[in-house]
């Protein structure tokens, strides 16, 4: 003879069941997991972003930012060969700030980093900057340092995990679009 | 009664295994994207681990004007995908790019239609 179980019990039960098909819902349907809808995070180059309108001072358009770039190489450190000949301003259009000129050279500078490491060019050195990059002064403090930190960390500990992979593709892939700008545009591609 | 609920416990398991594989999206609000018919960088972000390596955005409140909105890649500043032309009073997503790979880094940028004078104080969202 079974035993009847207590009413309160199976109405337990039964709220439990409903109460977590409606947390899979709400889960699925409102807030995935993971999600982030925080109104006030703010991943914006360098620092909090004051106001609506770009960041920075705003140094022109893709002629200025060209320029500002090549003054840019002569001071970041590069690879034998390097430039940022292939940043495509022109295709981006609009107007930068001093801002995204020194995120973009700076980045690009770490993808020459990371290409000179996988081609065994300046070693010691592409080892050390791969390692610095991260904490330059437009990259760090920056959403995609993150991915940065994750490779070199990874390059750190001697070997190419899937952050550093992904980076290096992404690189390598920048670069040879970087060579066809540079040629279409009369200047000398990166090495 | 037994059965119901084994029943019942077993459509929820089943409910909340499918909803664990469906996409984790990272949101993020932009706020103030005011935009004139010249583009420029709003700001720049990666593409999360959680997501299946796609870039969409949407405007949260009614915009009053046709707006272009892109992701360029950090390193070159390439475009990704094709610039999402969102007409006015649509706020829906709208795809930038997709196929990245976590943690890949795109600059957000944005303009008005050529022809649309400006738009200020409105917000979006980024979803990767």
């Amino acid at each position: 003879m079974t035993r009847a179980r207590p009413r309160w019990r199976r109405r337990a039960l039964v709220l439990g069941v409903l109460a977590a098909i409606a947390g899979g819902l709400a889960a699925s349907i409102v807030l995935p997991a993971g999600a982030d809808v925080s109104k006030t995070e703010r991943w914006v180059t360098g620092s909090e972003k004051p106001d609506g309108g770009p960041r920075g001072t705003v140094i022109g358009g893709p002629r200025e930012a060209r320029e500002a770039a090549a003054r840019a190489a002569q001071k970041l450190p590069l690879p034998a060969g390097g430039n940022f000949n292939g940043i495509r301003w022109e295709e981006a259009g609009g107007i930068f700030t001093d801002t995204d000129v020194a995120f973009v050279t700076q980045y690009n500078a770490t993808c020459q980093w990371y290409r000179a490491l996988k081609d065994g060019r300046e070693l010691e050195r592409a080892a050390r900057m791969v390692q610095e990059a991260p904490g330059w002064p437009a990259l760090r403090d920056t959403e995609p340092a993150a991915a940065l930190v994750a490779a070199a960390r990874e390059v750190l500990t001697g070997g190419s995990g899937p952050a550093a992979g992904a980076l290096l593709e992404q690189c390598l892939a920048a670069h040879a679009r970087e060579v066809t700008w540079a040629e279409q545009m009369g200047l000398a591609p990166s090495t | 009664m037994p059965r119901a609920l084994a029943g019942s416990l077993l459509s929820c398991l089943l409910f909340l295994a499918l909803a664990a594989t469906a996409w984790a999206w990272v949101f993020t609000d932009i706020i103030d994207f005011d935009l004139t018919e010249t583009a420029y960088t709003y700001g720049v972000y990666s593409i999360s681990s959680s997501g299946d390596g796609s870039a969409s955005y949407r405007w949260v409140d009614d915009p009053n004007h046709t707006t272009v909105i892109s992701g360029n890649n950090c390193s070159d500043l390439a475009l990704l995908g094709g610039p999402a032309t969102i007409a006015a009073h649509d706020v829906a997503y709208h795809g930038l790019f997709g196929g990245a790979s976590a943690g890949a880094c795109f600059a957000l940028r944005g303009r008005v239609a050529t022809g649309a004078g400006s738009m200020y104080d409105h917000d979006g969202n980024l979803r990767r």
